[in-house]
């Protein structure tokens, strides 16, 4: 003899389609399917339950927004993301790495090798610097964002290029002791192609949440 | 322009749709996208019970989905795939609202939020507000966004057995909650 539940549980789970995988012999439908006919408190169940699924497809049956232009945006930005050439993110890379290397030559007290006598506080300082801009050079290359970061580089490389010209045409440095500031030129020159060639995707969405619409909690 | 929800014109199924959008095809994430757009809204919808926070919520998803599909391996149903990442988004913009100071809601904008709904909502909201929450996703994935026993295991991450015990259990509360106010609303019907 089977129980009112467990034959309510049968017939609504085969209404749902989802008998055919959960091991219900195929005899305890049948058995179940005619206590149903038979029992009218098993029969009233089954059926408000029928209305209540209605109900509920009805209730959030409401007209559907069309996000796809919004979401056709997503794409888009994320595609332009994801086409950076493969050439500009290994160029960025390794004008990273050796700014990595700069920062170590700082702090290892090698700068003499361009010209740049440093004591080992200046040194810090400088490294601190060179490993700033290799970071920033790297996520470039990971990410193709260049937003929020533009601004930085452009004051660094302004400043460095302007000094280097100034220095040079004082005859107080070398063209060979320059050297040490090509991979930061040469670093911003492609984030500027990044940024123009490919824009600069959008960062994470405010989406204004609401907290007057928290759904509450049962 | 085909509207949301209108099935594709050929019998290309969206689980085709999604392998070729992972390959780059910008034609058929459209199409997908439009194909699983309500499945994607009334989730949500089903969830926080306000249209404006649903938008949000599957444009989130969808903005989510776009950066993942080349990691789609069609392991389970796109719709299955994208329940469970906009069961992270709603986690996500849960966490936000309750980290969130109460808005300060004049008069004029809790009527217009309360004539947004008509009353066939306030009965969703009776029927699935007092629902413990497991439950309420079960019989929504099930019922409303149509996915089979074992699809919206996936999703919840559960065992087939566990949804169809919450489905069943959540139709014994539904039907004890519709058996209660019956009476009620039939008495006014006869007024």
């Amino acid at each position: 003899m089977m129980d009112c539940n467990k034959v309510r549980e049968i017939v609504t789970s085969a209404r749902d389609g989802g008998l055919p995988t959960d091991g219900t012999p195929a005899g305890d439908v049948a058995i179940a399917l005619a206590h149903a006919g038979e029992c009218s408190s098993c029969a009233s169940w089954i059926d408000a339950s029928e209305r209540i699924d209605r109900s509920i497809r009805i209730g959030l049956a409401r007209e559907i927004p069309d996000l796809t232009p919004r979401i056709m945006a997503e794409w888009d930005s994320a595609r332009q993301q994801g086409d950076i050439p493969l050439t500009t993110r290994l160029s960025l890379m390794i004008v990273a790495v050796l700014n990595a290397g700069l920062a170590f030559m700082h702090l290892a007290g090698s700068g003499g090798l361009f010209g740049v006598q440093t004591g080992p506080h200046s040194g810090a300082e400088l490294a601190a610097f060179e490993l700033a801009v290799a970071v920033v050079f790297a996520m470039t290359a990971w990410d193709g964002r260049t937003r929020g970061r533009m601004a930085f580089m452009a004051v660094i490389s302004a400043l460095t290029l302007a000094g280097t010209v100034r220095d040079l045409v004082m005859g107080s440095t070398s063209l060979v002791a320059e050297m040490v500031h090509l991979p930061v030129l040469v670093g911003f020159s492609l984030m500027l192609i990044v940024a123009a060639a490919h824009g600069s995707p959008r960062g994470p969405r405010n989406l204004g949440y609401r907290s007057d619409a928290l759904p509450q909690t049962p | 322009m085909p509207a949301p929800g209108d099935k594709p014109d050929t019998m290309e199924s969206v689980e085709i749709l999604a392998q070729a959008a992972r390959k780059g095809d910008r034609r058929a994430f459209e199409r997908l996208a439009r194909e699983c757009q309500p499945a994607v809204w009334r989730y949500a919808l089903s969830v926080v019970h306000d249209q404006e926070l649903a938008d949000e919520i599957a444009q989130e998803t969808w903005a989510r989905a776009v950066r993942s599909i080349k990691r789609f391996r069609g392991d389970s149903a796109v719709t299955t795939w994208l329940i469970a990442i906009e069961r992270r988004v709603i986690a996500d913009v849960l966490e936000a609202l309750r980290k969130r100071p109460p808005l300060k809601a004049d008069d004029d904008q809790v009527v217009a939020e309360a004539e947004e709904f008509p009353s066939a909502s306030v009965e969703i909201g009776v029927l699935l507000n007092d629902l413990p929450a497991e439950m309420r996703d079960a019989i929504v994935l099930t019922q409303v966004v149509g996915l089979p026993y074992e699809e919206a295991a996936t999703a919840l991450g559960v065992k087939t057995g566990t949804v169809k015990s919450r489905v069943f259990r959540a139709r014994e509360l539904l039907v004890d909650a519709y058996r209660e106010v019956l009476p009620a609303r039939e008495a006014e019907e006869a007024t």
